[in-house]
């Protein structure tokens, strides 16, 4: 797990499951408003990773994929946030966020989850986390995490901590 | 008897007309209830006034540009009311809507409104007063407050629409030769009655006369399966 | 006689229709936007609000006039009211409203799954089922297992706890290059290809009643794709990473192994559900129910009846949701003007009662 520089983590996942815990670590963690956009392509494990975020974080239903209605919302027993978890393929520019009710969703302030989040980039906030998904091989993916802004510095340093224990 | 409707935005307004008279006006905020609320709230202004839907003659809809969630809501319940009674549906830019409202003017000024279009960028009109009017000089674009402020000549200007802090702050540290008076809050709002005036304005240019059913080619002009929502973003769409 | 009119929109179909006492069509209008989202390989939501929009007062004035009646005519208006995209539910629901509004007629807010089950009730002869029946809904958002004991009575056994089935169609479909949408493309390709050439996981072989096809997904994707080149790409933000269809495969043997793969998983559990919980009879509905090969097999894998809606009806329309209506109003339920789109709602254990 080379540290790259500030604001940047490398790991890899060896298969799903551990994808899946990994993804539960970072659920755990997850603030109102926090932004974590995933980029990675077909088959990655970008909705894995997801439904590791969705169990860490307390949803109580398990996380499916949000390919047929691009918006998924859950709840939680611990209090009334709600957790978004979005798929943006199909959306052809950063104008058309409008379709998926964009602004309220960023106004609930519940932590959301931005699958293909580079169809939309124009219409991100400037401060996230933004995870890079790679298939090296087999079932081995290569998860890049890059912070934009302190309160995600802080987040991945969590992260680590909780993970990796130092 | 018309009813005229506005989604376009995070507000919703309704009003009903008579032709001679504005029996029911109402404007608020609505956001994100505009789906839940624009049904029953037609159904309970008319009932306020007395107005049965079935004696509508015409329906009017804001048609944009605007929130595209906002136009797909107040497009299709007008076009369910007006398909349904098979009377004219009437389509109104949202600009023109917001310089019908601005009443205190002088003479000389260019009249610009603006509407929000997301992440810092408006969608701006420039309107001139003749004949007791305001008439659009180009057609409507899509800009920042910087670069409209940038581009406008010296003279004088009057602003209205939505115009939030950006605005605001962008208007104060305008050039001293352009010199900007934006309007009261109220003439700001975007009000259903305004849109019915223009509505009714445009019913009787193409003929029609207060009192009398309207001419088979008024139906055929203002059909609602013609009334599209007006999307207008950026320049590169 | 009792005359609903059906309004879907939820997805990529604008449809409406006027069903007679739930069971006769009495006209059907389907304006299907499969062109415009197939030219894009995958339907883009927000061209399929603006086609709404664009359909949706010729598409139900044409249903009105072509059953042979007037909006006065009519008991009440059904509308599917979710899940689905929020835009395009939007267009339907609204327009419902004005419609409602201006007739004077009452609204019915119908769950689409609801409305797949109901499409049923639409093939001719009928055959009154006796419950419980067995359904399994398949389509491009949905699989769903249901035990369903009576009109709006359902039991949610099992479902997908990743992709849904037509969504493993459309994404292969898109791994192989194939156009949009994925179902019939696949069902094409493999109808030349050998469904043994590939040993694609049957993923969940467990006790429950769920499906999942990611795992799926990915093997295909292994097996169909180049692996990325050595060195790791950096700087990627902004740039999507695109796999590479190897061009060695055959696309029509990945075609029918995977075809094979998705209904065995999909015939395995909804016979095992069948019989464990002794149901007269199977149904079939969505989009995916038309597979041939799922129906053949469903049939010999089972000895009960199975039974299935006719291919025009398998795919969204607005006569399965005013069949779906029909058992409301006939349950004395009512919809407010004031109701909103439900873009997640699920098909609940009792979505009303019968009277």
């Amino acid at each position: 797990m080379p540290i790259l520089k500030e604001g940047e983590l490398d790991i890899i996942s060896h298969s799903a499951e551990q994808t899946r815990r990994l993804g539960a670590r970072l659920g755990q963690l997850l603030q109102p408003g926090d932004m974590i956009c995933l980029s990675g392509d077909l088959g990655a494990g970008k909705t894995v990773f997801t439904a590791g975020i969705g169990h860490g974080w307390g949803a109580t239903l398990p996380v499916t994929s949000p390919t047929f209605n691009l918006v998924n919302q859950y709840q939680r027993e611990a209090d009334d946030q709600l957790l978004y978890h979005l798929d943006c393929y199909r959306l052809g520019s950063a104008d058309e966020v409008d379709t998926i009710g964009f602004d309220d969703i960023l106004d609930h302030s519940g932590p959301v989850v931005i699958e293909w989040p580079e169809r939309i980039e124009d219409a991100l906030p400037k401060a996230l986390l933004w995870i890079d998904i790679e298939v090296i091989e087999g079932d081995r993916r290569n998860f890049i995490f890059e912070a934009t802004g302190d309160h995600y510095q802080k987040l991945i340093d969590a992260f680590r901590e909780k993970a990796f224990g130092f | 008897m018309l009813l005229a409707i506005d989604t376009a935005t995070r507000s919703m307004s309704l009003a009903i007309h008579s032709g001679v008279q504005l029996l029911a006006e109402q404007t608020c905020v609505a956001g994100n209830q505009q789906n839940s609320q624009l049904a029953p709230s037609i159904h309970q202004l008319a009932a306020r006034c007395g107005v049965s839907l079935s004696d509508l003659t015409a329906v009017a809809v804001c048609t944009g540009p605007g929130s595209y969630t906002g136009l797909r809501v107040g497009v299709a319940l007008a076009k369910g009311i007006a398909m349904t009674a098979g009377i004219p549906l009437l389509p109104v830019p949202t600009l023109n809507i917001l310089a019908a409202g601005v009443t205190h003017y002088k003479p000389a000024s260019l009249l610009v409104a603006i509407v929000q279009a997301g992440r810092g960028r408006i969608i701006v009109g420039h309107y001139r007063r003749k004949a007791n009017n305001w008439h659009i000089e180009t057609e409507s674009y899509i800009t920042d407050w910087d670069n409209l402020l940038a581009g406008l000549e010296p003279g004088k200007y009057l602003f209205t629409g939505e115009i939030n802090e950006a605005g605001e702050a962008a208007i104060a540290a305008a050039d001293e030769n352009v010199q900007i008076t934006t309007v009261s809050v109220s003439e700001r709002a975007r009000r259903a009655g305004n849109l019915a005036e223009l509505a009714w304005g445009a019913l009787c240019e193409a003929g029609a006369h207060m009192g009398q059913p309207l001419p088979e080619d008024i139906q055929q002009t203002f059909k609602p399966a013609l009334v599209q929502p007006v999307y207008l973003k950026s320049t590169t769409d | 006689m009792t005359y609903i009119l059906g309004i879907e929109s939820s997805c990529d179909e604008t449809a409406a229709a006027v069903v007679i006492d739930g069971k006769t069509i009495a006209s059907n209008i389907v304006a299907s936007q499969i062109d415009l989202h197939a030219e894009h390989g995958g339907v883009f939501p927000e061209l399929a609000s603006r086609a709404h929009v664009e359909a949706i007062d010729s598409v139900v004035s044409q249903a009105v006039r072509d059953a042979g009646i007037g909006y006065a005519q009519l008991d009440a208006i059904a509308v599917t009211q979710g899940p689905g995209l929020v835009g395009s539910l939007l267009v339907g629901i609204n327009y419902a409203k004005g419609l409602a509004l201006m007739a004077d007629k009452p609204l019915l807010g119908i769950n689409h799954l609801e409305g797949h089950i109901y499409s049923l009730w639409l093939s001719q002869p009928f055959k009154e089922p006796e419950f419980p029946v067995l359904v399994l809904i398949v389509s491009g958002g949905h699989s769903e297992l249901l035990l369903m004991t009576g009109h709006g009575q359902y039991e949610r056994l099992g479902g997908t706890i990743d992709d849904a089935a037509g969504e493993a169609f459309d994404k292969v479909g898109r791994l192989l290059d194939l156009p949009f949408p994925g179902g019939p493309h696949i069902e094409r390709a493999a109808r030349h290809g050998n469904g043994t050439a590939f040993d694609f996981p049957r993923a969940l072989r467990d006790g429950s009643y769920d499906f999942s096809f990611s795992g799926l997904k990915t093997a295909v994707r292994r097996e169909v794709t180049v692996p990325p080149s050595g060195s790791r790409s950096r700087r990627r933000r902004g740039a999507e990473k695109r796999a590479q269809l190897r061009s060695d495969v055959s696309v029509n043997d990945v075609a029918a192994s995977f075809q094979e793969a998705v209904t065995d998983i999909l015939v395995e559990k909804t016979a095992r559900a069948a019989k464990e919980h002794g149901v007269s009879e199977i149904f079939m509905a969505g989009g995916v129910s038309a597979n041939t090969m799922l129906r053949l097999k469903m049939r010999r894998e089972t000895d009960l009846p199975v039974r299935y809606p006719p291919l025009n009806l398998c795919t969204d329309n607005g006569a399965m949701i005013a069949a779906a209506g029909y058992f409301r109003y006939e349950a004395g339920l009512r919809t407010g003007l004031d109701f909103d789109v439900l873009p997640n709602w699920p098909l609940s254990s009792q979505l009303y009662e019968m009277s």
